[in-house]
């Protein structure tokens, strides 16, 4: 079921908050928009791959995406010096109602990274569970589905 | 220095130095994929990705397309996968199951043996049009061991076992980590890197690069093996120094680390009471619990990396003189709990993959190194750390050396020159 004109707005909102904070490296802001009980998982080589049995890309919680800003903003990171730079486009957006009030969220999503004089993109598709807590929407899951997800991979960015 | 390529090679190789050409320079590249990965043993593929008759996966050797299969008579096949009639590819997918392979051009059909069994419009060949002329070629030399598939271009050489000799201790120590004595690979992560492919055999063996470019790794202390800290506790702090480790040099540039209990944390299997005890019904408790507390790193030159406490392997494709891809598989040991099976998928995943913690810092550093090297007026690349430590073969002709050491690499550039002098 589609949501109303106003939700969609709310939810695009949302989406387009929560690339500006990636985008600006502002990683603490965006542990603010996850649930303790969040997965971010991107899968590999294919869509549907299972995690007990397949390697994957990208498979945390919030503990390892805490740890992983901690990562991101240590000053002994190699990967950090200089910090690629990133835009975030997105597109596409769906949403509609899911299970106990939490909403179902579909975009493309096209994420750039400027490096080391080579911009590299990661063009797929981000699927969000998002629930409200404390009157915010926060994201309960976020999968994300690369079309190169079965290629050899340069590092990638919290997408 | 201008390489005459053919003439030079002896000189690039010192004593404890290496000329920079042996990772910039394309056309050494070039001789390398002849004399290196067209002739010794290259690691091709893990019978238990094509467990069933008519599985197959395509790759390449060498940069030349190939599939392995399984026939119909559970025999493994590694083919080149090029069409006999016109070249065409004869398999495009990554990876399925099929008897027969199609060629999309012309339609010849050829078995998952390679046997040519249909070329359409047969009345128009020449009468003495023989088929069984044309079946896919086989790799020309392909053998496993205990599951390992590896491959030859070259018809002549040593057998595998042979080749592999004191390599065949380490890899029945990783696979007697499953009680069955057999593993199953599992789906790979792959991650590329603007690099030579040498920059990542060597760091295999480089254990003193960790606490300076891992430090972030280390420090933010979270898990790094999240899922598997959850489940079986984090076990104390990695020691910086690794003190208690050692490495061992076999032969053919093959080296090992054994970090004996120098990286707890990341041995985790040790923790699982239920592995241990499965392990313990089969060698007694304290031997289960060496076996469960193994963490070592083997390198089987010059394309296969392993490693025991997280159970994956990776291997190396060279692309181009500076652009390399790696291909990491996690591993399951059949008849060990699925749930600690699950958390080695879920620590290589992590350590490894494009998204990781662990393995980008270092295709940072191979970047750099690649980028450092373009300078010509400092031709030499130096090893410096323990090559004076005393280099005597144990009874199983071993170098056992201490973990702050250069010499393994050192010991790889020796097994390059040897293959790269030979025409
Ligand atoms: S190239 Fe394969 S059938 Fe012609
Ligand atoms: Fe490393």
């Amino acid at each position: 079921m589609v949501v109303s004109r106003d939700l969609q707005h709310e939810v695009e909102q949302f989406l387009f908050h929560e690339a500006e904070l990636l985008e600006n490296r502002r990683f603490e802001e965006w542990l603010e928009l996850l649930t303790r009980d969040v997965i971010y998982w991107v899968p590999n080589i294919r869509d549907d791959s299972d995690i007990s049995d397949e390697a994957m890309i990208s498979y945390e919680g919030y503990d390892e995406l805490r740890a992983r800003t901690v990562r991101l903003r240590h000053p002994l990171n190699p990967t950090q010096k200089p910090p690629p730079r990133t835009r975030h486009f997105i597109t596409n957006v769906s949403a509609e109602a899911g299970e106990g009030g939490e909403l179902r969220v579909r975009c493309n999503l096209l994420v750039y990274v400027s490096k080391d004089g080579k911009v590299v993109h990661h063009p797929g598709t981000s699927e969000y569970r998002l629930r409200e807590e404390d009157g915010s929407w926060r994201i309960a899951s976020k999968k994300v589905y690369l079309i190169t997800n079965d290629l050899p991979l340069t590092p990638l960015p919290i997408m | 220095m201008t390489t005459d390529v053919q003439t030079g090679i002896p000189d690039l190789i010192g004593e404890s130095r290496v000329h920079r050409s042996i990772y910039t320079d394309p056309a050494i590249f070039e001789l390398e994929m002849k004399r290196i990965f067209s002739r010794t043993w290259v690691f091709i593929g893990h019978e238990s990705e094509v467990p069933h008759a008519g599985d197959y996966k395509t790759d390449t050797v060498a940069g030349q397309p190939i599939v392995m299969t399984r026939d119909e008579e559970g025999a493994v096949r590694v083919l080149f996968n090029r069409c006999r009639h016109r070249g065409a590819k004869v398999c495009n997918l990554p990876y399925g199951n099929s008897s027969t392979f199609s060629c999309l051009y012309h339609g010849w059909t050829f078995s998952n043996k390679g046997d040519l069994i249909a070329v359409p419009s047969r009345q128009l060949c020449p009468a003495n049009f023989d088929p069984g002329n044309y079946p896919l070629v086989a790799l020309p030399r392909v053998e496993s061991y205990r599951g390992f598939v590896f491959g030859s271009l070259s018809a002549e050489g040593t057998p595998l076992e042979e080749h592999l000799g004191r390599a065949t201790h380490y890899l029945d120590c990783l696979i007697d980590r499953s009680p069955e004595g057999e593993i199953q690979v599992c789906k790979p992560v792959k991650y590329s890197y603007p690099a030579n492919w040498k920059l990542q055999i060597e760091n295999y063996s480089d254990n003193i690069h960790a606490r300076f470019t891992h430090e972030a790794a280390f420090a933010a202390r979270r898990p790094i093996e999240s899922g598997a800290v959850e489940r079986y506790g984090a076990g104390s702090q990695q020691r910086s120094d690794l003190r208690m480790g050692i490495n061992r040099v076999l032969s053919h540039g093959d080296s090992m680390t054994d970090y004996r209990g120098d990286r707890p944390q990341m041995a985790f299997a040790g923790r699982d009471p239920e592995y241990v005890s499965i392990m313990t019904e089969k060698y007694g408790a304290e031997q289960a619990q060496a076996i469960a507390d193994m963490d070592i790193h083997v390198i089987i030159y010059p394309n296969l990396l392993m490693h025991s406490a997280y159970c994956h392997y990776r291997v190396i494709k060279p692309v181009s003189v500076d652009q390399t891809v790696i291909v990491g598989y996690p591993f399951k040991l059949k008849g060990a709990p699925t749930e600690l099976n699950e958390a080695f998928v879920q620590a290589s995943s992590e350590h490894i993959s494009a998204s990781g913690a662990v393995q980008v810092d270092d295709m940072e550093a191979f970047a750099r190194v690649q980028e450092g090297l373009a300078v010509e007026q400092d031709e030499w690349v130096s090893y410096v750390y323990g090559i004076e430590e005393p280099q005597v073969p144990n009874e199983y002709g071993e170098i056992e050396l201490g973990m702050m050491t250069e010499v393994p690499a050192l010991h790889q550039h020796r097994e390059w020159l040897r293959l790269m002098s030979r025409d």
